[in-house]
């Protein structure tokens, strides 16, 4: 098979996905096979610049796309602010502060090389998006409690409740201690990550050793980011699991069942 | 809802409730090469962020969005109108609608990923038209159509 390969297709298939589009407002742009993840191609515009060469840009794009579902303003600062220098130091391209766009200057032989620079320059610059705090757990046991609110009244929702009779109660501190049916305690613990998962385990195997009378129910920011053996261990002594937050109506569903 | 397993059906059933801006007077913000404003949109016991971006470089380049915020606090684009600044897989420079599907969230993608190119509108405030009516949406005033294009 790669002895059938020669370069003269090659360049035709890699052609076959390079356009240029003269617009009817006169900008000049080249299609390239570069795509944001939404499957928007990136919009590269072609100007000349005084000196006899050319000006390949992304015409501020990049950023206006990123703002879509970001604050641009942040990536300007902390360690974003950092990476980004350093995609632009070495990838050899430039950023204009003032219009937003992402840029080089070539010769036109060096047209091909230039936007493939720029295209590497952009896919890097949108994957900081990596970095956002939003997927970080600090927000988890607030957004937790919040849906809880919706469902369960605030006089039921005891939090940090210590367990009344066994020694040491203030170590082991449930999450939210939900008055359940029939005089029936619910401990919900919010499981953000491995460490969590493992204290709960303790805090749980603790209860059982103690006979004290609880139903359990665990939530998961991510279920799928707690390794096995560790889950394995949480199931064998928990109750409930809600996979994560978004599991909206099984979560209701399940609390409702203990709690109205 | 389920968020983490969004149907077409869930898509739809959350573009189609009947929505209402709260915060209709903030104004526009100018960033590096464009001009933006972000809406905060309530409906049905969901928040919505509805958004507005026009390009300073290409009057072509423009979109207006609608993101349903999940209750994990992640934002999920449910639609986006965009301007023909760029191409999109066979649309080429031309109008064209992105919309979420649960072909795309299952696959991993973008749920936005999938676009049909559309005429029927051509400018920002066109397709904040066409979006405000399509997602049900009130609360703005002063949002106009785009006229009919005499050469079509």
């Amino acid at each position: 098979m790669l002895e059938m390969l020669d370069e003269k297709m090659l360049c035709a298939q890699f052609c076959a996905q390079i356009k240029l589009h003269r617009r009817d407002n006169g900008m000049v742009l080249l299609e390239t096979p570069f795509a944001y993840p939404d499957g928007d191609q990136y919009p590269i515009y072609l100007t000349e610049t005084g000196a006899g060469g050319l000006r390949v840009s992304d015409g501020g794009h990049t950023l206006m796309h990123l703002s879509y579902e970001n604050d641009v303003d942040k990536f300007f600062e902390g360690s974003r602010s950092i990476l980004l220098n350093q995609i632009i130091a070495e990838q050899g391209i430039s950023y204009d502060g003032d219009s937003g766009q992402f840029y080089l200057e070539c010769a036109p032989a060096n047209l091909s090389e230039a936007a493939f620079r720029l295209g590497q320059a952009i896919t890097r610059v949108y994957d900081l998006t990596f970095l956002n705090r939003s997927r970080v757990a600090s927000t988890f046991y607030d957004d937790l409690q919040e849906q809880i609110s919706a469902f369960v009244s605030v006089e039921k929702v005891h939090k940090n409740f210590a367990v009344a009779g066994i020694p040491n109660a203030d170590h082991y501190p449930v999450d939210f201690c939900i008055d359940g049916k029939n005089n029936q305690r619910l401990f919900l613990f919010g499981i953000p990550n491995r460490d969590k998962a493992r204290l709960t385990t303790i805090f749980l195997q603790y209860f059982i050793q103690q006979r004290v009378e609880f139903d359990s129910m665990l939530v998961f920011e991510n279920q799928e980011d707690i390794p096995r053996p560790d889950l394995a261990r949480l199931s064998n002594v928990g109750g409930d699991m809600i996979s994560s937050l978004n599991a909206e109506d099984d979560f209701r569903r399940k609390l409702l069942k203990r709690v109205a | 809802m389920n968020f983490d397993q969004l149907t077409d059906a869930d898509i739809q059933t959350l573009i189609a409730l009947p929505k209402r801006v709260t915060n209709p007077s903030v104004r526009w913000q100018e960033k590096p090469g464009h001009k933006q404003r972000n809406l905060k949109v309530d409906g049905g016991g969901y928040s919505f962020e509805l958004y507005l971006r026009q390009s300073f470089h290409n009057t072509d380049d423009f979109s207006c969005g609608l993101k349903v915020i999940k209750p994990d606090g992640q934002p999920l684009t449910l639609v986006r109108y965009n301007g023909g600044g760029h191409v999109h897989g066979e649309i080429v420079f031309a109008c064209h609608i992105h919309r979420a599907t649960y072909q795309a969230i299952a696959a991993g993608k973008k749920p936005e990923t999938h676009a049909e190119e559309t005429n029927v509108y051509r400018t920002l405030d066109g397709a904040l038209a066409c979006l405000l009516e399509d997602a049900v949406i009130s609360g703005l005033l002063h949002v106009a159509h785009d006229a009919p294009d005499l050469f079509d």
